[in-house]
């Protein structure tokens, strides 16, 4: 199928854009690497009356090092952070995660900021940048502000970004010699949905787990950090290859049935995801 | 799909009842309704406008009111249509038991969609009708909560 017609306004600028939205308001859609939003305006699931795209917007490229911490640009393509060294070097979480994001050619369009605004609560990156602690950079009419990830993502593909609105970078502390990451997901086939997953870092130093953020996805309406079973973790570090204390899942995580799992069997495979993680890291 | 819940409210069942009764309190419960109007004693037709994510539908709906048991048992059946996007059917029961705080109100519902929202959406149906009861009894309590 083909989009209904809509509207088309190209800027060339951060503010550009911000005008645009500031004059359309929710009637508006923000086109980024259209991954998602040019396959449901083709379906005729969703008509705004304007696309506004910010593909030309020069200045919401690029992946620099600012003060401790690694900054994204919006616009960047997923196939960027794929092979960027400055990423595998300061937040090696994202690299890991990349290959399973879809298939090559959807990252080669796919933006981060695109992902992260649209907020699938099945997505990778979101989860990705909770367990980072990281931020989302956001301009509107008043100027600049930096948005925690774990307020930022707010329920199912709702975010705390207003209408008038722009994403317009990522922040994320940069990773330490101590810090561990970790990635899983199971999916049926490669590129898909994946039924659970699980991005996780940690700060493991003189035989101490800290800072142990466990971030699912597609486990509810938006990333659930389960901050009671880390915490049961790293209470009882390193003893936790026999015993993993993982019971708390159950009560933290509240996943829906759909046609590839059960509720039931999405939390099994949480802990399972879990186990593995940690495992990977004790060996 | 099945989904169903408790909720505590400070209101007596009556009170509770004549609200989910009343067209204009109504209204404001059901998550993105923009017009209800009372056909007979107890259907309604009602405009309801969702956006999950980036699917954005108009369903026309046709609401019926079934008083099981007046106060305390209540039953809201709904059926919409939005052209070529889908239909969505659904009931829920409501249950009232007046207790020393209030009422206890438990529900279960019964939510069937079908169309083309359905089966490009269908990965997400279960968290957004979770979302839209959970929004619909939010708003409940917060009727009650300003009186």
């Amino acid at each position: 199928m083909k989009a209904a017609a809509f509207h088309y306004m190209q800027p060339k600028t951060v503010d550009e854009a911000l005008g645009c939205l500031e004059q359309l308001g929710s009637d508006a859609t923000i086109l980024a690497g259209g991954q998602s939003l040019m396959a449901s305006l083709n379906m005729r699931l969703s008509n705004p009356a304007v696309l506004i795209d910010i593909n030309a917007i020069d200045e919401l490229n690029g992946i620099s090092t600012v003060e401790g911490r690694l900054r994204i640009g919006a616009m960047t393509r997923q196939a960027e952070l794929e092979y960027s060294p400055l990423v595998s070097q300061h937040a090696p979480l994202i690299t890991m995660v990349m290959p399973h994001i879809a298939h090559p050619a959807i990252r080669n369009r796919g933006t981060i900021g695109g992902s992260i605004a649209f907020a699938d609560p099945a997505a990778e990156l979101p989860a990705c940048l909770v367990a980072l602690n990281g931020q989302v950079v956001a301009q509107g009419p008043n100027g600049e502000r930096r948005i925690a990830a774990t307020e930022f993502f707010q329920d199912l593909f709702e975010t705390a970004l207003t209408d008038n609105e722009l994403l317009t970078a990522i922040e994320i502390p940069m990773a330490n010699e101590n810090q561990r990451f970790g990635f899983r997901e199971l999916a049926r086939r490669h590129g898909d949905y994946a039924m659970v997953g699980l991005c996780a870092s940690s700060d493991w130093s003189s035989d101490n787990l800290t800072e142990l953020r466990l971030a699912y996805f597609n486990v509810g309406p938006r990333p659930v950090l389960a901050e009671q079973t880390a915490s049961d973790i790293c209470r009882i570090w390193p003893q936790v290859r026999n015993e993993m204390p993982l019971d708390q899942l159950e009560s933290e995580l509240d996943p829906p049935d759909d046609l590839n799992a059960s509720s039931t069997m999405r939390v099994h495979l949480a802990k399972v995801l879990t186990r593995r993680i940690i495992e990977e890291w004790l060996s | 799909m099945e989904l169903s819940g408790e909720i505590k409210l400070e209101a007596t069942p009556d009170e509770i009842w004549h609200v989910l009764n009343d067209p204009v309190a109504l209204q404001r419960c059901i998550p993105g309704c923009t017009a209800l109007e009372k056909r007979d004693t107890n259907t309604f037709l009602a405009t309801i406008q969702t956006k999950i994510g980036p699917v954005n539908t108009q369903f026309s709906t046709v609401l019926t009111v079934i008083p099981v048991a007046p106060p305390t048992h209540y039953s809201l059946t709904g059926e919409g249509q939005s052209g070529i996007s889908g239909f969505a059917k659904g009931t829920v029961n409501i249950e009232l038991k007046a207790n020393a705080a209030g009422t206890l109100l438990g529900y279960t519902s019964q939510v069937l969609i079908g169309g083309k929202v359905a089966q490009v959406g269908s990965r997400l149906l279960t968290a957004a009708a979770k979302k839209w009861v959970r929004q619909f009894f939010d708003s409940l309590e917060a009727v009650f909560n300003e009186n």
